[in-house]
């Protein structure tokens, strides 16, 4: 499935409860994956989650199908996961070691991938986390949920300009971080 | 063409530009440069296939506990508000509130004529009845309902 149906739409926004897990199993891996590298703690990934989803439910009936339902959801995810993550302070942000070990256990089972690839896992989280929350964001509706510029337009409220050259800066930015001393130094 | 320029190119996501003499001028420099090469390798298999590769698994309890919670609410929502008349109530309501208004109006149009003609009609048949009541007393053929006082006043009269 690569779009929810306005059937389906219309049914969870009735109140159809079967109809809401349909979009919530559609939509989920992006919200809980966002919030996880926004706040990088698991519990409270999971309390934007639901968050995230309790918004959807109870404003599913004002959607009003001029966007697609996943740059919607996408939208209020984003500003729901930056808003926590200004709400928490920033604490977990900046303190590395111990929460990457967390969440580079919690993002796949690693004990599964050779350990190239684990390494290579364990870096790019180190990376993000020191990226700002823009340019996380943009990086994860691009590379990881394969948005198009237009729908990450969409959802960050921004240009198609301001997307290609937030993408590419972040991209500058991931490239520099990687060269730089920083992972040998603190990871 | 430097490999500054190239680099810059490559941290550029060139899948929906559509640019084939920019495409054929990086290929070409592609071809001949190792460290640009090297560059494109480092950033396409160290750093951007992790993030495309980087999906998260979502917790099953989520949805269990978001299930929870709206059915909880839902069922809340059904004790406060009788079931039968909350279809009425929650869909359109100003629309229910227009119609309710406009029936309202409707009625007391069309009341306040009737009631004028109802208090005009009451008025004439008192008039006509007393006017009758005084000429039968006049004429002394009937007995009236007319009088002038008790019979001392009468008398006095």
């Amino acid at each position: 499935m690569t779009e929810i149906d306005r059937h389906t739409i219309e049914q969870a926004a009735a109140g159809d409860l079967s109809a809401f897990e349909r979009i919530y199993h559609f939509t989920s891996g992006f919200v809980y994956g966002l919030a996880l590298r926004m706040v990088r703690n698991p519990q409270d990934a999971s309390e934007i989650t639901q968050d995230v989803f309790m918004k959807v439910y109870y404003k599913l009936k004002d959607f009003r199908f001029q966007s697609s339902l996943k740059t919607w959801i996408y939208r209020i995810a984003v500003n729901t996961a930056l808003n926590a993550r200004r709400r928490l302070g920033l604490r977990r942000t900046r303190e590395t070691s111990m929460d990457d070990n967390i969440l580079d256990l919690q993002t796949a089972p690693m004990t599964q991938l050779p350990c190239a690839e684990v390494e290579r896992k364990q870096r790019l989280e180190f990376l993000l986390s020191r990226l700002t929350p823009e340019h996380k964001t943009i990086l994860l509706l691009r590379e990881t949920e394969g948005l198009s510029y237009q729908e990450i337009a969409d959802v960050l409220k921004i240009n198609l300009n301001t997307v290609r050259t937030r993408l590419k800066r972040a991209r500058q930015q991931l490239v520099l971080l990687a060269e730089s001393g920083v992972i040998r130094n603190e990871m | 063409m430097k490999c500054k320029d190239i680099r810059e190119w490559l941290l550029q996501d060139r899948s929906e530009e559509n640019d084939p003499e920019t495409d054929m001028i990086m290929a070409m420099h592609l071809q001949e440069c190792a460290d640009c090469r090297e560059f494109q390798r480092r950033l396409q298999e160290d750093l951007l296939k992790p993030l495309r590769e980087a999906r998260v698994p979502v917790p099953p309890e989520i949805w269990l506990n978001i299930k929870e919670t709206l059915m909880q609410a839902e069922l809340e929502k059904s004790c406060l508000r009788p079931r039968l008349m909350s279809g009425w109530f929650s869909f359109f309501r100003p629309a229910y509130a227009v119609i309710v208004a406009a029936v309202f109006l409707i009625a007391a149009v069309l009341y306040i004529p009737y009631r004028n003609q109802q208090i005009v009609f009451n008025y004439f048949d008192s008039q006509a009845d007393f006017l009758l009541e005084l000429s039968e007393a006049q004429n002394g053929t009937e007995y009236s309902a007319v009088d002038f006082g008790t019979p001392i006043e009468e008398f006095l009269l």
